[in-house]
């Protein structure tokens, strides 16, 4: 097996989609035809050779790619690659064994999004951490992963194989939200811990997290204690069946017992997660979204005015939590260092537990800017601490907010 | 001089609401529009609100000055034509018939067209 060694030039400033970075393509092409491959970047059309030293011998069996240095900038490496070898000593970006169909792919290093996103076969393994949508669908499309292995031996994102028909992905770090959504098939395992809502949606396939589920999704049912052994994996695991939402769902979550013991215990004792962490202070999900009057403010309205500060500036909150906080006329949202004081509102269409702030500027302050790379960041369900504060605390406009938090100093 | 406007589809939710009229007075700037909750009504009323931009600008020397139409698509055009990897960030709360056109022109620069409906 011949190798063809590409050493990164480091200068690709706007990131280039090079799917012709494959052993099919490389197959039975001169060097000078391989430096002459052209790879887009932007709306123009460039070689190879612009951004790679490339060196090595040409063949007519499987080659092997060897691509030394920083290529976190390319996207489509490996795209649609049936045979061969890919070996990327370095960071790589995006779509990286994109419908991938056999090969293997290894990178010693980090990994961008969408690593084997409807890949078909073959091996995909990381070595470093990865990005969101690993083995998942395409943006506007159900099936996920229809076959193959992707290994990740650090951390992943969110939406973990979604969509996945079948094939493994094994995950020994952390993931973040939604792993396993929408599963129709297949089995993910992660050694580490999940955020939220895993196995959402999901009809067929397996799950199994070794660590603690930080918040579970609601469409499970508790089937059986399983034995680790039987999975190949150490301790003791909880086995659900779901998810319910789904018509006659098929899916498996195994959660390990021993860091999700308040999935048991949530059951016998109070029969209630906990939100409540200590005196008048509870640790709610912050939801956001448009409320009428905030929609039409910001259309035919002015933002800089009063009246969206009374609509906008405002925390709705289940009567019970908010007899909790104390009856409070002001109360402070933060989360991981950002803060925000708004009005206190009773509002008894909300569930306990939960807070409401309609969208704008005050709830964007809370709001985490990731957007998994959807353009629009994730407004709803992360938790944040709400307690009350003075009713001298200013609530700040508009203007204040801005000069506060967002300009530029 | 009033004009009235029938069967409109409102462009603001996914409701979708197909039975909207509005009425322009363009002399006296005034809109009235029926058949649509207060987001939607707001939406129409956006045509003459205080803080919408009506007369194109371009930046020149770091200030904004007013331009012509004609001057200001043709910066514009300029623009798109020059750029090396244009993107097209459009859709919220357009009609389906503007959307097609951002497409083509996204198709024909061989540019990024996306939406706040990524998701």
């Amino acid at each position: 097996m011949n190798t063809i060694t590409l050493v990164s030039k480091n200068n690709i400033d706007m990131p280039i989609e090079a799917d012709v970075i494959s052993p099919d393509v490389f197959a039975n092409k001169s060097i000078d035809e391989i430096k002459s491959l052209l790879a887009w970047q932007g709306n123009t059309r460039v070689p190879l050779s612009e951004f790679f030293d490339i060196t090595g011998a040409p063949s007519k069996e499987p080659t092997t790619i060897v691509i030394n240095g920083d290529v976190s900038k390319v996207k489509y490496i490996g795209s649609k690659m049936s045979s061969g070898k890919i070996i990327i000593n370095g960071n790589v970006g995006m779509q990286l064994g994109h419908e991938m169909e056999g090969g293997e792919i290894t990178v010693n290093g980090d990994a961008g999004n969408f690593v084997g996103n409807e890949m078909k076969g073959g091996k995909i393994h990381i070595k470093g951490n990865a990005g969101d949508y690993i083995g998942c669908a395409y943006r506007g499309d159900w099936k996920g992963m229809r076959g193959g292995t992707i290994i990740i031996e650090g951390n992943a994102g969110n939406n973990i194989g979604g969509g996945a028909l079948k094939g493994e992905i094994i995950i020994k770090g952390n993931v973040g939200s939604f792993c396993g959504i929408n599963l129709r098939g297949g089995k993910i395992i992660v050694g580490g811990g999940a955020e939220r809502n895993v196995g959402a949606e999901m009809v067929k396939g397996d799950i199994i997290i070794c660590g603690t589920i930080d918040k579970f999704h609601p469409g499970f049912e508790l089937v059986e204690e399983v034995d680790g052994k039987e999975l190949g994996l150490d301790g003791t695991f909880l086995k659900f069946m779901g998810d319910n939402a789904m018509k006659k769902p098929k899916g498996v979550l195994y959660a390990s017992k021993e860091h999700n013991k308040y999935l048991i215990e949530l059951k016998s004792k109070t029969g209630k997660y906990n939100y409540i962490i200590g005196k008048n202070k509870i640790k709610a999900t912050f939801n956001s979204g448009s409320t009428i009057v905030q929609g039409a403010i910001i259309k035919e309205g002015d933002k800089f005015t009063k009246e969206y500060v009374e609509e906008c500036a405002v925390c709705h909150i289940h009567p019970d939590d908010y007899n909790i906080l104390g009856q409070p006329k002001k109360v402070r949202i933060s989360r991981k260092g950002y803060g925000v004081v708004v009005r206190a509102f009773p509002n008894d269409n909300l569930q306990k537990g939960n807070i409401f702030v309609p969208r704008g500027i005050w709830a964007n302050v809370i709001v985490d800017p990731y957007t998994e790379t959807t353009g629009s960041p994730r407004y709803k369900g992360f938790e944040v601490i709400v307690e009350p504060v003075s009713d001298n605390e200013k609530i700040l406009s508009a203007e204040e907010i801005i000069e506060e938090y967002h300009r530029v100093k | 001089m009033k004009k009235v406007y029938k069967n409109i589809i409102c462009p603001v939710c996914g409701g979708a609401c197909d039975d909207i009229e509005v009425e322009i007075d363009s002399e006296r700037e005034e809109i009235v529009v029926k058949n649509t909750c207060k987001m939607g009504a707001a939406k129409f009323k956006e045509v003459y609100s205080h803080h919408r931009i009506r007369t194109p600008q371009i930046k020149k020397d770091g200030k904004f000055e007013n331009a012509s139409w004609d001057e200001a698509l043709n910066k514009a055009a300029e623009i798109l034509a020059n750029a090396k990897r244009p993107l097209f960030f459009m859709g919220s709360e357009t009609s389906t018939e503007a959307m097609r056109v951002g497409l083509s022109m996204a198709e024909y620069l061989r540019g990024v067209a996306d939406s706040n409906s990524t998701i």
